[in-house]
Formats: C-alpha cells, sequence, structure tokens
C-alpha cells in the first residue's frame, strides 16, 4: 500500500458504520457517545462499542477521534473530564472539541488526547489558527467559508495541523452562530438538537410589509451539500493534514460510497500526481449514486451564491442500494446477503467494496431462506442467496446500475 | 452594572454619551480614525469610554481590514474592541492593543468554564443570549460577576456568510437593492416576523420581539460589569425611552414601566428572551 500522507476521515454513528468506513479505506473516523456530541439523534456509541471500535481502527492502522463538539452549558459539565479521562485509556486518538476552556482542563488531566479544534468555533483564518495552537489545540478544523485560496494561504501561515470538509451537508448559517432552531421549536441547535430550521420555507417581506415572495418560490435558507471532488489534488499539495467526510446521520451505503470514492481519488493523486478533469467527473458520477441533495463545491470556489442554495429539493432517494454481502458460498458461486432494497431476476447490479471496484453482473437466481428459487425481493432485511459469477467477500455492497 | 450602548450613528453615539446612567458606547468598526477621535474626546469628558464593535469571522483575506480596524482604535484611543473572531488576539499583540480586547462569543459562551477561560484573557466577557436567568447566576457566582451581559435590543438568531436576500432575488430573476430591513416569516408560524439584514459580511437574522429584561435588570445589574443595550434596528425615540427607563428601573416599578412602554409602542414585541426559555437537546 503506497504511504499515506493525507488523512481521509469519515463519520460514524455506530460501530457498523465505524467499521465499514475504516474498510472502505479512511484514515480516521469520528463518532459520538451518549453525551457531549451534536448529532444527538445519530444512535451514537456506548463506551463499549467505543473500546471495540478503537481495537478496530488501531488493528486497520486507523484512528479514531470522538466528538464533545457541543456547546456546553454548565448543566453538561458534569463528569467530562472524568469522560476524557476514560477517553485516554481505552486508547482514543483524539477528541473534537469547541470548548477552549474544556481545552485547557483536559491537556492537564488527559494528556494523552490530541485536541481539535471543531468547526463550531468557526475559524476562517490564520491568525485564529495560530492563537489555538498557541492555546493547546493539536489541530484546527476550518469553518465551511473558506475558499480554496484562503485555505492555501493559511496553511501557507500557520503550522497547526489543518483539517477541511471535502464532503456532505453545509450549514447555511456560520456552524455555531446560528440558534434559530433554539428560537423557533426550543431545540438547542448547538447541543444536538438543530431542527434545520434554514431549510423550512419562509414568506419575505419588505420595510413596508409588502410581500416579495410567492407561494411557488418560497424563500429558504436550505444549501446545497459539498462535494470537493474538483479541489481535491490542490489540498493534497498544499499540505492540508485531514479531509473530513460530514454525516454522522447517514447510512453504512453512504459511508461506504464516499470513502471509496474519495479513497480512491487519493490513491490516485498519491500515484500519478495528478486528477484530470475527465477523473474527476467520473468520480463525482461516483459520489453521486450516494446523494439525495444535490451538490456543489461551497465556499471552495470563491463565490456564495444562487447556484449553492437550495430552494427546491432536487433529488430523492434512488433506492438502488440493494443488498449488503454477509458470506460468499465458494462451492455454489453464491453470495450471501442482507437485503436493503427491492430488486428482481434479470436486474443488472454492480458490487463494490473495499478490495473490489465496480464489478458488473445480470442476476440470473436468487434463492429465500429455505433455499427455494424466487424471482424477485421485496423487503429489506431478508438473508437471500445471489447466483453470482465472481467471489465477493463479507462488508461487499450490491446496488442496482441505474440508467446512466 | 456599567451600561453600555451599541449604537451605529455618531449623532447617536453623542445623544447618548449625554444621559448620566450611560457609562459607555460602542460604535461600528467602519468609523474613520477622525470621526472615532471625535466621540473618544467626547466621552472623555464626560468621563465615559468608547468600545468599537468587531464582531464579525474574519475571512483570510480580509486581515488588512482587521489591521485598519486596529490601526483605528490604536490612533483614536478607544478603550476597548469587541471582537469574536480569535484572529483579532494576534493581530491586537502586534499593535500592543491585548489589553483593549473585549471577547463576545456570540452563541458560544454558555459555561463557566470558557467564561474564566476568557475572562482571564481579556478585558471582559459576554456571554450568550442563550442563557437562562438560572444559569447566568450560577457564571456568575463562579466567576464572580467578572461577565458582562446583554440586557437590551434584537438578539440575534443566525449569522452567515452568505447573502441570502441577493441569491433569493436571483433565483426570482428579480434586480433588487437588498440595503436595509426586510423581514422574514416562517410559513407555519405566520404571527411572528423576524428582521433580516444583510451587509457585506453576510447576512443576520434576529428575533421577532425586542429583549428587555426591566424585571430583572435590577438583579442583572449586580450579576456583571457592563450590561450591553444594543440599539440596532430600534428607533432614535424608543432607544432614548429605554435608555430614560433604564435610569429609573426599580424591582417595584418595572412591571408597570413595561405596559407603559407596550402601550407607548404597541407595534412592537419586548419579552425576556431565554431568562425563562430553557433549550432542550431534543424535544
Amino acid at each position: 500500500m503506497m504511504k499515506r500522507k493525507i488523512e481521509l476521515l469519515a463519520p460514524a454513528k455506530d460501530l457498523h458504520k465505524a467499521k465499514i468506513a475504516i474498510l472502505y479505506g479512511a484514515d480516521a473516523v469520528f463518532i459520538g457517545g451518549k453525551q457531549y456530541s451534536l448529532r444527538s439523534r445519530a444512535s451514537n456509541f456506548t463506551e463499549e462499542d467505543m473500546r471495540e471500535a478503537v481495537h478496530f481502527a488501531h488493528k486497520h492502522g486507523s484512528k479514531l477521534y470522538v466528538t464533545l463538539n457541543i456547546v456546553f452549558h454548565d448543566e453538561d459539565l458534569v463528569g467530562v473530564v472524568a469522560y476524557l479521562q476514560r477517553l485516554e485509556a481505552m486508547g482514543v486518538d483524539a477528541v473534537i472539541i469547541e470548548s477552549l476552556g474544556l481545552v485547557q482542563i483536559g491537556k492537564k488531566y488527559a494528556p494523552g488526547l490530541e485536541y481539535h479544534i471543531s468547526t463550531q468555533l468557526s475559524s476562517l483564518n490564520s491568525e485564529a489558527a495560530n492563537v489555538l495552537q498557541a492555546m493547546g489545540a493539536d489541530r484546527v478544523v476550518l469553518g465551511r467559508e473558506t475558499s480554496m485560496a484562503e485555505i492555501e494561504e493559511i496553511a501557507r501561515r500557520t503550522k497547526v495541523e489543518l483539517e477541511v470538509f471535502i464532503h456532505g451537508g453545509m450549514c447555511a448559517n456560520v456552524s455555531g452562530r446560528c440558534t434559530l432552531s433554539n428560537h423557533m421549536t426550543l431545540r438547542d441547535a448547538n447541543r444536538g438538537g438543530c431542527a434545520q430550521s434554514c431549510r423550512w420555507h419562509y414568506r419575505l417581506y419588505d420595510g413596508s410589509g409588502r410581500e416579495l415572495s410567492e407561494n411557488e418560490e418560497l424563500f429558504s435558507m436550505g444549501s446545497k451539500d459539498l462535494t470537493a471532488a474538483a479541489y481535491l489534488e490542490r489540498m493534497v499539495k498544499i499540505g492540508i493534514s485531514s479531509l473530513k467526510i460530514e454525516g454522522r446521520m447517514k447510512s453504512d451505503y453512504y459511508i461506504a460510497t464516499v470513502v471509496k470514492a474519495y479513497r480512491r481519488m487519493l490513491d490516485e493523486i498519491a500515484e500519478k500526481g495528478s486528477l484530470s478533469g475527465e477523473r474527476v467527473a467520473y468520480y463525482e458520477a461516483e459520489l453521486d449514486k450516494a446523494e439525495n441533495r444535490p451538490s456543489a463545491c461551497g465556499f471552495l470556489d470563491g463565490e456564495m451564491d444562487v447556484y449553492k442554495q437550495l430552494y427546491q429539493e432536487g433529488k430523492s432517494v434512488r433506492h438502488d442500494y440493494v443488498a449488503y454481502v454477509i458470506g460468499y458460498d465458494e462451492d455454489r458461486h453464491e453470495a450471501i446477503v442482507s437485503t436493503r432494497n427491492p430488486f428482481s431476476l434479470g436486474d443488472e447490479l454492480e458490487v463494490f467494496g473495499p478490495k473490489i471496484v465496480n464489478e458488473r453482473f445480470y442476476l440470473t437466481g436468487i434463492k429465500d431462506e429455505e433455499g427455494y428459487e424466487i424471482s424477485e425481493n421485496k423487503n429489506p432485511m431478508r438473508v437471500l442467496r445471489l447466483a453470482i459469477p465472481f467471489p465477493v467477500e463479507e462488508s461487499d455492497m450490491i446496488r442496482k446500475v441505474m440508467n446512466e | 452594572m456599567k451600561l453600555l450602548v451599541k449604537v451605529d450613528s455618531l449623532v447617536l453615539a453623542n445623544k447618548v454619551l449625554m444621559k448620566e446612567n450611560v457609562a459607555a458606547v460602542c460604535l461600528p468598526a467602519h468609523f474613520s480614525v477622525i470621526e472615532l477621535k471625535s466621540v473618544v474626546e467626547k466621552a472623555r469628558e464626560n468621563n465615559k469610554e468608547v468600545f468599537v464593535d468587531a464582531c464579525f469571522l474574519l475571512l483570510e483575506k480580509e486581515m488588512n481590514e482587521a489591521r485598519n480596524i486596529l490601526r483605528a482604535v490604536k490612533e483614536s484611543g478607544v478603550n476597548y474592541l469587541l471582537y469574536t473572531d480569535l484572529g483579532f488576539v494576534s493581530l491586537a499583540e502586534e499593535f500592543g492593543l491585548r489589553h483593549t480586547l473585549f471577547y463576545d462569543g456570540g452563541s458560544l459562551l454558555t459555561n463557566s468554564v470558557d467564561s474564566f477561560f476568557y475572562r482571564q484573557n481579556n478585558a471582559g466577557v459576554v456571554l450568550a443570549r442563550e442563557l437562562t436567568l438560572t444559569e447566568i447566576r450560577r457564571i456568575g457566582a463562579i466567576v464572580k460577576n467578572r461577565i458582562s451581559l446583554f440586557v437590551g435590543g434584537f438578539l440575534t438568531m443566525s449569522v452567515s456568510r452568505r447573502h441570502f436576500l441577493h441569491s433569493y432575488f436571483q433565483y426570482r430573476d428579480q434586480k433588487r437593492d437588498t440595503k436595509g430591513v426586510f423581514w422574514l416569516e416562517e410559513v407555519k408560524r405566520p404571527q411572528q416576523r423576524f428582521p433580516i439584514v444583510e451587509d457585506k459580511h453576510g447576512t443576520t437574522i434576529y428575533t421577532e420581539g425586542i429583549y428587555l429584561p426591566y424585571e430583572e435588570y435590577a438583579e442583572l445589574s449586580e450579576l456583571c460589569e457592563y450590561g450591553i443595550f444594543d440599539t440596532r434596528l430600534l428607533r432614535q425615540e424608543e432607544i432614548m425611552v429605554i435608555l430614560e427607563d433604564f435610569s429609573t428601573l426599580t424591582s417595584e416599578n418595572a412591571q408597570e414601566k413595561l405596559r407603559i412602554l407596550r402601550a407607548r409602542f404597541p407595534e412592537r414585541t419586548f419579552d425576556s428572551g431565554y431568562l425563562y426559555r430553557k433549550t432542550n437537546v431534543n424535544k
């Protein structure tokens, strides 16, 4: 395996997804515990699961980071130092945290952890990054409002490790500085309760009370998602430490698809020194297989205009992920799978996995749980056998080939 | 408590400085050295202080703008720089202005550990507006009241580097000036309208109501170093009436004063912000 100079950092909301992220090529995974973490609706990790995730990550040469990225109120501080010490003891590599006060305390009582400053602190310039390093930060996660040119300038002017978002959902407002959800629903956006009020629809009025919106075209702050494939080569070349994929609420299929695509891009850049426009387009199509919302390059091109905003939903979930491989019967040439979405005999399917890149076949045989031949599957979570002309492995995924 | 009034014009600054109960004014960062000097002189004559408000996030390309602000602070003799971007910390050191730094974390400063940390390194710290009175009391007790609090004005709901109004008009193929105050109404909450304002730094959305804790004012005064009254989006008449009320408020007359205020400005909503509204992680 080639030497990896830049870290690919993936999200995981539970142990299974952490393992998937690592198997599909993540150099590090960030997770949330039951407390202190945004994305409170993610299932999140018990400490027992964390221990297993650390063990699994380290066994595969990867790292595990734990988020303590809520904006702490005093009531949240109870037990946090002991929690940091437990994370340190179980071998967690770093915590992602917004509170600089807690960083000082953590450095004293849990010095074996690295402290990565969360994007909740909205660090957008090199001076702030340098100040944070002086205050104990081992890494700074830059805000998503920085352009590529600014990221290059920040990287040039600071020695602290920088982490940059490359893929996933975008907050329309500055992270940590948005309390729309707090005001409208009493759900604290900065403590994991964000109601995504920015994606709601609003009527707009001018100062005299005249409505400027119309029912068919209401105002919204919703943002398209971020895809930075076209900027990856530049990020590698300027020495960014870590490239972050957002999405702790996402499915295993999403994690696998996105991690695999970026892993391949990074490996291709490392091997060939560049990524052509044609190859970027190919990988963007790969990423698109897991998307259910339009994407754009966010602030990276230095522009933030109407083309980055989302006023109406432009995509729907594609349901092309049909099965997760749990085993392979070498004698019968059958994949043993756990089903996810409907499929039928004659469908063209595509397998991808940690070691397999988009192998296609036409489905010629399906057997049910009792071994009877069937012609289609309509239900999720069934264990079936699929006739397959090449070997597969546990953790591979099977999707339908859609119109291209 | 010293009453600090955020104003957006020199005229208002000079007028407010004449009020006996006002200890300091805070001006936006766009004023020139000469303009700032004139306010500083007037403030000094009246034994008062001047702040400059630089509570916005700095992009790398805006560092020269930040340096110009610090240069103006230094040359004009302004007392304090209210800031939120930590980039100002190292820039202030360049200018020998570390002692002027006054941290306003916006919605981020919500606990005693961080309040203590930032207060050690700054001339002052402003707590988040999204705290209950109980939480403020607790933080005040732990950090010995070395905190500053928001005591009036529209509360900021969100800050974005995007230009939402401009984009929306572009989406609708409309050419329209985005200067001034617009209003948003969520389709399922037609009883509330939120002010939305766009400037070169992006878009800010405010609460529909004006935070005005008359009944708690006396207690808040005991809890903090500076009480901040932000006059953004308020009319001059409203500002002067509220300042007058602040000078005579007691726990006994607070309810009556609020009733009179509501009667005088019936189109406005006045509320106690988060003092009794506890937010949840999930609902």
